[in-house]
């Protein structure tokens, strides 16, 4: 009985260890999403928060797989009505579909390279897009960096075209008030262990 | 009446140019986004945005868009214009009736 709390003791502490070094779960990435949306009429700047469940082998990082999701009730851009009118069925839908998310399908990443104390890859991350209930292949370039003590950061940057996504909103509005085409742009931070 | 009526029209028009000063942008500024700067773990320099709601516009303080200049700018000024001819179709009535 003794011997058997030791080795489950045992497991427990290496457990961790055994994890950085080879299945990393990153499970604990949160950080901050900003998209500008350039239009004729008006330039609206928004945030959301965004949080990532992945996993990756550190020394394979084409392993990288999980989802990145920005629930659609956290985006706002400094005016209530129109953060309302963005969460409407005629927008995002939040009620239907209340989390934006991308699905890691496969990763090209460059060899790392080892810097001040961390390492540092750039990736081109291949995934399923899914913005109010529709699903694109989207291909973002990313930028992956961690340390030998489990903390990782994540930073991307993006372009999504409303029209692949049917987000129409009011007659006439896309193309004048809001921009055709979204910019988006990430950092998420946390620990791999 | 007239009077009155010039005066709603002065006042939508201090509105339209208070919307004007505040940069006549469509929505109202609410909340404005602050950068706040930081170093992260990695050295790098990492900007995070914060809300804050603005004090820093004229006359009022806070921000003014159209979607909340538009209603008083609107009404004042249709206000003043029925002020200022109902008052001249008065004028010309009482002229008729001698």
């Amino acid at each position: 009985m003794k011997l058997l709390k030791h080795l489950l003791l045992a497991a427990a502490l290496l457990a961790p260890v055994a994890s950085f070094a080879g299945q990393a779960d990153a499970s604990d990435l949160k950080g901050q999403f900003k998209f500008t949306s350039n239009a004729p009429k008006e330039d609206i700047f928004g945030t959301a928060d965004g949080s990532a469940q992945l996993t990756v082998d550190l020394n394979d990082l084409t392993t990288l797989k999980g989802t990145i999701t920005v629930p659609v009730a956290s985006m706002k851009t400094g005016n209530e009505v129109r953060d309302e009118h963005m969460q409407s069925p005629d927008w995002l839908d939040a009620k239907g579909h209340p989390n934006i998310t991308f699905e890691v399908i496969s990763v090209t990443a460059s060899p790392a390279t080892e810097k001040d104390g961390f390492k540092e890859s750039t990736l081109q991350v291949k995934g399923k897009f899914t913005l109010r209930g529709v699903t694109t292949e989207l291909t973002a370039p990313a930028t992956l960096k961690w340390k030998d003590d489990g903390k990782a950061k994540i930073t991307t940057q993006f372009t999504l075209k409303l029209a692949d996504y049917k987000v129409v909103g009011k007659n006439g509005v896309v193309g004048s008030k809001v921009g055709e085409s979204i910019k988006c742009e990430a950092t998420l931070t946390g620990s791999l262990k | 009446m007239k009077i009155a009526g010039a005066l709603c029209i002065a006042l939508a028009l201090a509105v339209a140019g208070l919307w004007v000063s505040h940069g006549a942008t469509l929505a109202t500024i609410e909340e404005e986004p602050i950068e706040v700067k930081s170093v992260d773990d990695f050295g790098d320099e990492t900007v995070t945005t914060e809300w804050k709601k603005p004090d820093h516009f004229p006359v009022t303080g806070f921000h003014i868009g159209l979607d909340r200049a538009a209603p008083p700018i609107g009404g004042l000024f249709l206000l003043g214009l029925g002020l200022i001819v109902f008052s001249v179709i008065r004028g010309k009535k009482k002229t008729a009736e001698g």
